[in-house]
């Protein structure tokens, strides 16, 4: 093979005058660089939402504030059922007596002004470390 | 593969693949680009780049050629002269007779010869670029060189250290 006509032959330098090496060089760096589709998507749902946050997020023109004078309606402190209420109370003394004759009353201002009604008789307190009272002794 | 690879194999290859690409088509730079991009594009790399570049550059110059012939054949003639070498003459050699010899050579002997001179390839890369056994790419060879010697009327010095 190392004749030299042969040799002389290979000699010969092609041409390839017509291959731009820059742009081919710049054509491939382009091709070499692969797109990168989740970040793509990423963008493309970015640019979706920044328009419609936009949108929700947009600051609504607010009533201006209004002042309101609301009638205070004063009740008179007893009624009439608070009356007999308190006098059936007076009458049958006792917590059942009390919450029957609450139960039967159905104002609002009734339940209010029961809670001023003793249930329950004041006595000493009792105590942990202190000495028993008598009637519990007995 | 980095770009100094790729820059590497420009600077080498391109001009041999160039007229590899020229033996069949008449825009061998188009299709010797293209082969560059698909090998850029190419994940992962091929094992072996070159012989993998010559595949490419002969099926894409084929299908150009191809293609060219349901045009007008006129048409794709025209445009600008084809220049295969860059040297007018060599060592008494002009170029225009060797390509003349050249273009003299059956295209698959032809074929070996470039890929062999100018692309600097093995007879094993070339069996695999044109999808043939390496004794046949050998016979191609030797065949060519044979008719390429009668074609430019060089007289063969030892016979038989071609065989």
């Amino acid at each position: 093979m190392s004749e030299p006509f042969l040799e002389r032959l290979s000699r010969f330098t092609p041409d390839a005058g017509g291959l731009d090496r820059d742009a081919l060089l710049f054509a491939a760096g382009r091709e070499s660089a692969r797109p990168n589709r989740p970040w793509i998507a990423f963008a493309a749902a970015l640019a979706v939402l920044q328009p419609l946050s936009l949108i929700f997020l947009w600051p609504h023109p607010t009533p201006p504030a209004t002042y309101v004078h609301v009638p205070v309606v004063v009740l008179p402190a007893s009624s009439a059922s608070f009356a007999s209420a308190m006098a059936e109370a007076s009458e049958n003394p006792g917590i059942w007596s009390a919450r029957h004759s609450l139960l039967n009353s159905d104002t609002e201002e009734t339940f209010v002004s029961v809670r001023a009604v003793t249930f329950v008789e004041s006595g000493p307190p009792l105590r942990a470390l202190g000495p028993l009272p008598p009637s519990i002794l007995n | 593969m980095t770009a100094a690879d790729i820059a590497r194999l420009i600077d080498v290859h391109a001009a041999p693949l160039v007229l590899y690409a020229r033996q069949w088509c008449g825009e061998p730079e188009d299709v010797v680009q293209e082969a560059f991009l698909k090998l850029v594009r190419q994940r992962p790399p091929p094992q072996d780049a070159l012989a993998w570049l010559y595949r490419v550059v002969r099926n894409g110059a084929l299908d150009w050629a191809k293609m060219a012939r349901r045009r007008q054949r006129r048409e794709s003639a025209a445009a600008r002269p084809d220049r295969w070498f860059i040297e007018p003459e060599v060592d008494g050699l002009d170029a225009e007779s060797a390509v003349a010899a050249l273009q003299h050579l059956a295209p698959e002997q032809r074929e070996v010869i470039v890929a062999r001179h100018w692309g600097g390839l093995s007879f094993e890369q070339i069996a695999e670029v044109a999808a043939c056994s390496a004794s046949t790419a050998f016979r191609r060879y030797t065949a060519g060189v044979e008719e390429l010697r009668k074609q430019l009327g060089v007289s063969c010095p030892n016979r038989s250290s071609n065989a």
